[in-house]
C-alpha cells in the first residue's frame, strides 16, 4: 500500500471511532433530554 | 432476492414503532413555536441526535458512496472539510448565535429585521426554490438504494418512492417539529446501528489492504490525491470549503435545530459536537463505496454499486436491521426538510406578500398543505429529472443557489454596518445566477458557443455563485449609501 492509502485508511478509522463514540454518548444522554422535553410539554399542554 | 422473511419482520416492526411515536407526539404540539421549533426546549444531547439524524438520509449514503466508488480515497477530504466547517461554526457561534438571540424561526426572517420585508420575500423564495430542487433527487436515490439492497432491481424504484413518501408525509403533517424531535431520537439509534452493521460486514468479508490496492490499481494517484483527481481540483476544494461553512450556519433544516435549542450556548454546543461526527458521516459511506470498487471493479452504475455490495455481503436478518436503519435515516431527513421548506413557503413567501402577519393557525395550515405539495413535487421530479455530474455536485450547486446569497446577507447584515437593502437584493440575486445558469446551460452543452462552456463546469458555477454574491453585496451597498441608508439591528434578547 502507498503512504497516501495508509494515511486515508487511518483517517477513515479515526472518523469512524469519533462517529460511533459520540453516537454512544448521545444515545444515553439524549434519552434524559427527551424525557425532560416531553415532561415540560405535558405541563405546558 | 436478498431480502428474507426475517428481514421483512424487522422492517415492518420498526416502521410501526416509528409511526406510533410520531403520531403520539402530536399531542405535544400546543402552538406555532411547538410546531416549528419544538418550543425551544431541546437540550444538547437530544439536539445532537436530531441534527445528526436530519443530516443523514439514504441519499447521504448514496452520494457519498458514489463519490467513494468513482474517486476512491481522494473524496475523503470532503468529510474533513465538513467536520472543520461545522465545528468552527459551533466553536465560534458564527451566525447561529446571533440568529438564536434574535429568536427567528427561519433565516429570511433575519433579512426583514436587518433589511426589509421585500428582502425577506426574495430570500424566502430563493431558499424555497433551492431547497426543493436540492431535495428533488432524494426519493429517487432512496429508491435506487433500497431496491438494490433488497434485491428487487430497478423495477421496484417507483413503488418504493411512493411508499416512503406516504409514511414520511403522514407524521410530518401530523406532528411538526415535536414529532420530528421525538422520532429523530429513535431514528438516530437505529441509523447508527445500521451504519455499524454495514461497516462490520464489509470488514469481515473484505481485506482492508486489498481495498487499498484496488484503489491505486484502478484510479492511480487520482484515487488518493484530491488535487490530482479531475473531478475535484483547487476550484472544487475552495468552493466546497465556502459552501460547507455557509451551509453549516445557514442551511435551514440544520439551522432550525439550533433555533430549537434551549439557549444560544446550547445551540453552539449542538453544532460543535455534531460537526465532529460529520467526518464519519461522509467517510464511512465513502469507505463502503471504495469497498464496492474493490469488490466489483469499475463499470458498475456509480450510484447503485455500494448498495448492491451491501445487499450481497450483509447476512439475512442483519439486512433487515440495516434497511430499518437506512429507512430511519431517511425518514428523519425528509420530515425535517419537508417541514423546513414548507415553513419557509408559509412564513417567508406567502405571508410576506401580505401587509400584516398571518395568524398562527393559518401558518400551520399552510405549512401542512405545503408539506403535501413538496412531497408530490419530489415524486414527480425524482422520476423525471436526470442529474448532471455526481449527485454530490448536484446537491452542492443547488444549495449554492441560496446559501451564497444568504451567507453574504447574513454575514454582512450582522457584521458590516454599511450593508444595505440594495446590497441584499444584489447579493441574493447574483448568488442565484450562476447555479441557475449552470442547471439550464448544461442541458444545451453541445449547442453552446466556446466562451460559455465554462458555465457547464459545476465546480466553476458553484464557486462563481459565492464571488458574485459577495461582489453584489459590497458594490451594491457602497454605491447606494445615500439612496438607501443602512438600517441597523436593535433587537437583543436572551443571552
Amino acid at each position: 500500500m502507498t503512504s497516501g492509502t495508509v494515511f486515508w485508511l487511518a483517517v477513515a478509522a479515526a472518523s469512524a471511532i469519533l462517529f460511533f463514540g459520540i453516537a454512544a454518548v448521545v444515545s444515553i444522554y439524549g434519552l434524559r433530554d427527551l424525557r425532560r422535553l416531553l415532561g415540560g410539554a405535558d405541563k405546558a399542554g | 432476492m436478498n431480502f428474507g422473511l426475517l428481514d421483512w419482520v424487522v422492517v415492518v416492526a420498526y416502521l410501526a414503532v416509528s409511526v406510533a411515536f410520531g403520531i403520539r407526539a402530536k399531542r405535544y404540539v400546543e402552538n406555532l413555536d411547538g410546531y416549528m421549533v419544538a418550543g425551544r426546549r431541546v437540550g444538547a444531547s437530544l439536539g445532537i441526535a436530531t441534527f445528526v439524524a436530519t443530516e443523514i438520509g439514504i441519499v447521504t449514503y448514496v452520494y457519498f458512496g458514489e463519490l467513494g466508488y468513482l474517486a476512491g480515497f481522494s473524496a475523503f477530504f470532503i468529510g474533513i472539510l465538513t467536520m472543520i466547517a461545522y465545528s468552527l461554526v459551533g466553536r465560534t457561534g458564527f451566525i447561529i448565535e446571533g440568529l438564536r438571540r434574535h429568536r427567528v424561526m427561519t433565516i429570511p426572517e433575519f433579512y426583514e429585521l436587518r433589511f426589509s420585508r421585500g428582502a425577506r420575500l426574495l430570500g424566502g423564495t430563493l431558499l424555497f426554490l433551492s431547497g426543493v430542487l436540492n431535495m428533488g433527487i432524494f426519493l429517487k436515490f432512496d429508491g435506487i438504494f433500497l431496491s438494490e439492497v433488497m434485491g428487487y432491481g430497478p423495477d421496484a424504484v417507483a413503488a418504493i418512492m411512493v411508499l416512503m413518501l406516504l409514511i414520511v408525509i403522514a407524521y410530518t403533517v401530523l406532528g411538526g417539529m415535536f414529532s420530528i424531535v421525538v422520532t429523530d431520537y429513535l431514528q438516530f439509534l437505529v441509523l447508527s446501528a445500521g451504519m455499524l452493521i454495514a461497516t462490520v460486514a464489509i470488514l469481515l468479508r473484505m481485506d482492508v489492504s486489498s481495498i487499498g490496492l484496488a484503489v491505486t490499481s484502478s484510479l492511480g494517484v487520482a484515487g488518493v490525491d484530491p488535487i490530482a483527481n479531475p473531478r475535484f481540483g483547487w476550484i472544487f476544494v475552495i468552493w466546497i470549503l465556502l459552501s460547507t461553512l455557509a451551509a453549516g450556519a445557514l442551511w435551514q433544516p440544520g439551522t432550525s435545530k439550533a433555533l430549537a435549542s434551549e439557549n444560544p450556548a446550547v445551540a453552539k454546543k449542538v453544532f460543535f459536537w455534531t460537526g465532529l461526527t460529520f467526518a464519519g458521516r461522509a467517510i464511512i459511506p465513502m469507505f463502503w463505496g471504495v469497498a464496492a470498487l474493490a469488490y466489483f471493479g469499475q463499470g458498475q452504475e456509480s450510484a447503485a454499486a455500494m448498495p448492491r455490495l451491501l445487499g450481497q455481503i450483509v447476512p439475512s436478518g442483519f439486512l433487515g436491521l440495516l434497511v430499518a436503519g437506512m429507512l430511519a435515516a431517511s425518514m428523519s431527513t425528509y420530515s425535517a426538510y419537508v417541514l423546513a421548506w414548507s415553513s419557509v413557503l408559509a412564513r417567508d413567501v406567502i405571508a410576506c406578500t401580505r401587509r400584516n402577519d398571518l395568524p398562527d393557525r393559518t401558518v400551520i395550515t399552510i405549512t401542512r398543505i405545503g408539506s403535501v405539495l413538496v412531497g408530490i413535487f419530489l415524486l414527480v421530479f425524482g422520476l423525471w429529472y436526470q442529474i448532471p455530474d455526481t449527485a454530490f455536485q448536484y446537491l452542492a450547486v443547488t444549495g449554492s443557489m441560496y446559501i451564497s446569497g444568504a451567507l453574504t446577507c447574513v454575514v454582512a447584515g450582522m457584521y458590516w454596518r454599511k450593508a444595505n437593502l440594495v446590497g441584499s437584493y444584489a447579493g441574493l440575486s447574483l448568488g442565484a445566477l450562476a447555479p441557475i445558469g449552470f442547471l439550464i446551460l448544461e442541458k444545451f452543452r453541445d449547442a453552446l458557443p466556446d466562451y460559455l462552456l465554462f458555465m457547464t463546469d459545476v465546480n466553476v458555477a458553484g464557486l462563481l455563485s459565492f464571488l458574485l454574491a459577495g461582489g453584489g453585496m459590497v458594490i451594491g451597498s457602497l454605491a447606494t449609501q445615500r439612496l438607501a441608508p443602512p438600517t441597523h439591528l436593535t433587537v437583543t434578547e436572551e443571552q
